[in-house]
């Protein structure tokens, strides 16, 4: 093992969006950093590439498909826009698609509120209230979810801005937090659509189905992650352009990145990190590793238990769950036609989740390791804001398919072509004609992703917390075992839903502590 | 017209405690029920001559000590035995079982894992804590006032600071414990199923949560907040009254009689009269009119104000408020008179810890199927089962020899989905029950000398408990704490002046039974005394 003279500041491991966003952050703190990452490309699963090799014209986002929440702090801070993000679509509705062409759009002005009405009026007089209280619940979580500072100023903070939104907001909230989705839909609602949409908002990236109690929470998360940045947004160039906007960042700060070298432990001088060792044998020497990795990864793999007590471990972020959202991406060789659906809203978010049952029905049957005959769907076509992505007049479909069992009865092998029919026959239920015009498909269920993406257990989707990672997430980042070393990986504060925040964050705390001494 | 300084309505066990706690404090009270005897849920029933039990709920009523300490039970002839463990049955032939003393009980564990026996030692240690941290909530109001004015934020911000001074690791079990499902829990601290199964086995009875429902592990917790929950070490024992639920009635209307109190059974409340938006009386069946100077309402949230008010007597919302209340029934009973005692050959002889109760489960994933089959409202087809053999503890409820069984059958929808509970579906569910004790106890179906089955709908027939519900109103947290039964409603007062619940639709729920009814007490007296 060789041993390289001191040249970094900062070591990052991994190369994921919290990885780069924290490298970023630290090269801009004016610090030396590396990036090391061990697979041949950046970004995890935020990448865009041809459907399939054979079709190497027709892109499409791989796995994630929209920017739900990129923070304008990051956004701002790491002038992405000069490093060449531009975004095809800014905070784009969220279409509600219904079988026999009476789509609505999830309201968000007067125009949207008025074709719920001519639906169904007590829905739409509801709306209006419902989604402010909704609003106001989720900014006054807000700083509880995202904000670093001490729990007593937060929680005064809380019961402050409870007070200012009126007496009853704290009853409404402590009710709506551990409340479950359905019931409080089905106590605001009655539009199947309408429920069933905002149900699978709450839910999808869980296993929990809309029943189940905690649910509530979720949407609430959702809606205040969204609020850290401008809404879901789709880059133009696909997720992969965030990827190359964070890494351009990262050079323009005389950061280095390099790819394909695996970190296979941390080097230790006495109780404080010293560098770290690379499966090419050597040794980088640096004050300061910050890992992207899994926490459970750093601390067992890369630490070692020798330096782990037994309370630390427990009180690390528990092991994530496997994932369950499949991924389906279609090329097609012309824009799908959604009858009743309006040119507009063909860049829009697409749910596919007809009621509250249809989506508690996918999760039971997955909890159960099936497959639900008529899946729910989340369905962008970025080729209509991003035409670069396919030949022109073509057209490319992403599709999400929540509830997508990691570990399928009888295994995957014997029941893709299954999952695919299935999808496909719903789809041609909503857009008839639309597996005639279908050029190449490809499938892709959790342990897909898990082996070509490297998402551990296949658990991609970063949508939503549960209410007890949050106070885990607060306390795991801080609590590293050996100086120098800081972990902003998954299950890290404020979690995983929001685009390089938990980096980004954890650069600035680190740029802080240093001004301090 | 008669008055009186209270009546109380329902003389189920919060009834009785809070007719008790007024009358101890110097009020005339008066307890009204519809049924020819009092007890409710409690009530004492014969099923075969000689064979006496609690027809719907057995097992263990642990009241609070405090409780039977300052109503002085135990001068009216209330004693609690002490039951050890419970046993876990699986299909496979082997068996779980728990004990009182903490070595017997982690060198059981130990069968399965040496790792797990070393466990319990935490688990036991987090679930005392949690439940000791929750115990000053339950004796009063639920904590955080949510009402408007100076003093109520005072006490809003101070409950910030005090959760906020709360180190890392309390509120990381308390998160974890009120939000995580019951198994991922315990996949925390046990690594073999067979401990996993039999702690969520006995959690589960009575839920409508599965063990893979986000929330279900707070149920993990209720054995440790009773008396007994920590003495020897080992698993919580439960507290029967002597003489079963009956006993303690017989003992809380004697207490109440000693204090002036008055009770009238074959009574039925059918109206509550309202002057001026406050309860100045009831209406009986018969017409009669009685008037009082505060109504506490044993009976569910549901029944008493959808069921004793004129609706448009109520203030605005109030009713589709208390309709989306959700109660939920989610076991049936099967009571069995049985001419000898059941043998369980995978238990070793004479197991003490039978008394327990024992279950008959299957993993986890089983456990979660039938709660899946019950959200669907279909018959059961593998439900969890619970056997309490009340006589083994106190053999005067039985002939000498003989005992009397009560079969809990978790996860039975009160309605279903295709059809009603026909004669021929509450047979098929008794035969189902059945073949399940003979698979763990063979021969127990020639034992039986009386049998019957009970659904939800039953007891809502029988002694008017909305949808069958035992819990009063489901225990997830958004039906707990301040938000029983809804969000700022001040807990025992109401919207309707004078008019008060004492039953487990308030906090606590039924967390600690007999508490609401004591807490409601304490609340009447706070405000009488205050306007005095």
């Amino acid at each position: 093992m060789a041993w390289g003279g001191r040249k970094y500041d900062a070591i990052v491991i991994g190369g994921s969006h919290n990885g780069l966003a924290a490298a970023a952050g630290l090269a801009r703190a004016s610090q030396r950093v590396l990036l090391l990452e061990a697979g041949p490309q950046l970004g995890g699963t935020g990448v865009t590439a041809a459907v399939g090799p054979e079709y190497p014209e027709y892109n499409v986002p791989s796995v994630a498909h929209l920017l739900e929440a990129l923070p304008r702090r990051i956004e701002r801070d790491l002038k992405l826009a000069r490093h060449g993000l531009r975004l095809a679509a800014r905070n784009i509705p969220t279409v509600m698609l219904d079988r026999d062409g009476r789509h609505l759009v999830l309201p968000r002005n007067r125009k949207d509120l008025a074709a719920l009405a001519e639906v169904n009026r007590k829905d739409a007089a509801a709306w209006p209230d419902f989604d402010s209280r909704i609003g106001r619940a989720a900014a006054m979580l807000a700083p509880l979810l995202f904000d670093a500072a001490p729990r007593r100023t937060l929680l005064r903070r809380l019961v402050w801005r409870a007070e200012w939104h009126g007496p009853d907001s704290l009853g409404r909230l402590m009710q709506l937090l551990p409340q479950s989705v359905g019931d409080l839909l089905d106590a605001e609602f009655e539009l199947p659509l309408l429920k069933g949409a905002l149900a699978l908002d709450a839910v999808l990236g869980t296993s929990d189905g809309p029943y189940a109690p905690g649910t509530a929470f979720r949407l609430l998360h959702r809606r205040a992650m969204r609020g850290l940045g401008r809404g879901p947004s789709i880059p133009l160039g696909g997720p992969g352009a965030l990827t190359d906007a964070l890494a351009a960042a990262v050079a323009a700060q005389r950061g280095e990145i390099r790819t394909g070298t695996r970190v296979v432990r941390l080097l230790l001088e006495g109780n404080a990190v010293a560098g770290v060792e690379t499966d090419d044998g050597n040794a980088i020497i640096a004050p300061l590793v910050v890992s992207a990795l899994d926490p459970r990864t750093t601390m067992f793999d890369l630490l070692g238990t020798a330096h782990l007590e037994t309370g630390f471990v427990r009180r690390l972020p528990p092991a994530r769950p496997q994932g369950n959202v499949g991924k389906l991406n279609l090329a097609l060789d012309g824009l799908p036609e959604f009858p009743g659906l309006a040119a507009a809203l063909h860049g829009a978010r697409l749910l596919l989740a007809p009621s509250l049952e249809a989506v508690e029905h996918a999760a039971v049957e997955a909890a159960r390791g099936g497959i639900a005959g008529d899946p729910v769907m989340e369905i962008t076509m970025p080729g209509t804001v991003d035409p670069a992505l396919c030949p022109a007049g073509h057209h490319v479909m992403s599709v999400l398919l929540p509830f997508t069992p990691y570990a399928v009865e009888g295994g995957w092998a014997s029941r893709r072509d299954e999952l695919m029919q299935r999808a496909l026959r719903m789809l041609d239920q909503y857009a008839p004609g639309l597996s005639g015009r279908l050029i190449a498909a490809e499938l892709l269920t959790p342990p897909d992703i898990e082996t070509q993406f490297g998402a551990s257990g296949g658990n991609w989707y970063r949508g939503s917390l549960a209410p007890a990672a949050i106070h885990e997430a607060r306390t795991a980042g801080q609590a590293a075992p050996v100086a120098g070393l800081w972990l902003c990986g998954p299950g890290t504060h404020p979690g995983d839903g929001v685009t390089g925040l938990p980096g980004y964050a954890l650069a600035e705390t680190i740029a802080a502590e240093r001004r301090r001494q | 017209m008669e008055r009186h300084d209270a009546i109380v309505i329902g003389a189920g066990l919060n009834g009785l405690i809070a007719a008790a706690c007024l009358a101890r404090a110097g009020l005339g009270v008066l307890v009204l029920d519809r049924n020819p005897a009092p007890g409710g849920l409690a009530a004492s029933h014969e099923l075969a001559p000689g064979f006496r039990l609690s027809r719907y709920r057995s097992g263990a009523v642990a009241l609070p000590p405090r409780l039977v300490a300052d109503l002085d039970l135990a001068r009216h002839g209330l004693r609690f035995l002490r039951a050890e463990g419970g046993v876990t049955l699986f299909p496979d032939g082997t068996c779980h079982a728990a004990y009182r003393d903490g070595v017997v009980h982690r060198r059981e564990m130990a069968r399965f894992s040496r790792r797990d026996a070393d466990a319990w030692t935490r688990y036991r240690r987090d679930m005392l804590r949690a439940a000791r941290a929750l115990k000053p909530l339950l004796e009063g109001a639920a904590g955080l006032p949510l009402s408007r004015g100076f003093a109520a934020l005072k006490a809003r911000l101070g409950f910030a600071d005090r959760a906020a001074a709360a180190d890392d690791e309390a509120i990381r079990v308390a998160l974890r414990l009120w939000t995580l499902p019951a198994a991922e829990l315990l996949d925390s601290y046990f690594e073999s199923e067979a401990v996993k199964v039999h702690l969520a086995a006995a959690a589960m009875m009575g839920a409508t949560l599965g063990p893979l429902s986000p929330g279900s592990a707070a149920r993990l917790l209720t054995p440790w907040l009773s008396a007994g929950g920590d003495a020897y070490g080992g698993a919580p024992d439960l507290l029967l009254p002597q003489g079963g639920p009956a006993a303690l009635v017989a003992a809380l209307v004697s207490a109440i009689e000693a204090h002036g109190g008055r009770l009238r059974l074959d009574a039925e409340v059918t109206d509550v009269s309202i002057r001026d938006r406050k309860a100045r009386g009831v209406v009986l069946a018969n017409g009669e009119e009685i008037a009082a100077g505060s109504i506490l309402s044993g009976l569910d949230l549901k029944r008493s104000f959808l069921s004793l008010f004129q609706w448009k007597d109520l203030p605005d919302g109030l009713v589709e408020r208390v309709g989306r209340f959700r109660m939920k029934g989610v076991m049936a009973t099967v009571n069995l008179a049985l001419d000898g005692l059941p043998r369980f050959p995978a238990l070793p002889e004479d197991c003490p810890a039978i008394a327990g109760g024992v279950r008959l489960a299957g993993s986890i994933a089983a456990m979660q199927g039938a709660f899946d089959d019950w959200r669907a409202h279909m018959p059961p087809r593998d439900p969890l089962i619970g056997i309490l053999i009340p006589s083994l503890t106190d053999t005067a409820l039985a002939p000498a020899g003989a005992h009397v069984a009560s079969v809990q059958v978790q996860y039975v929808p009160e309605t279903l989905h295709d059809g009603s509970w026909s004669a021929a579906r509450r047979d098929a569910l008794g035969d189902l029950v059945l073949a399940r004790l003979e698979a763990a106890s063979p021969g127990i179906g020639n034992r039986i000398l009386a049998r019957e089955v009970l659904l939800a709908a039953d007891l809502e027939n029988d002694i008017g408990l909305t949808a069958g519900d035992t819990a009063y109103g489901e225990t997830t947290l958004d039906q707990m704490f301040v938000n029983r039964p809804f969000p700022g409603s001040g807990g025992y007062d109401t919207p309707v002046g004078n008019f008060h619940l004492c039953s487990p639709s308030v906090h606590p729920g039924p967390l600690m039974p007999g508490q609401a009814g004591a807490n409601a007490a304490a609340h009447v007296l706070a405000l009488r005394r205050k306007r005095r």
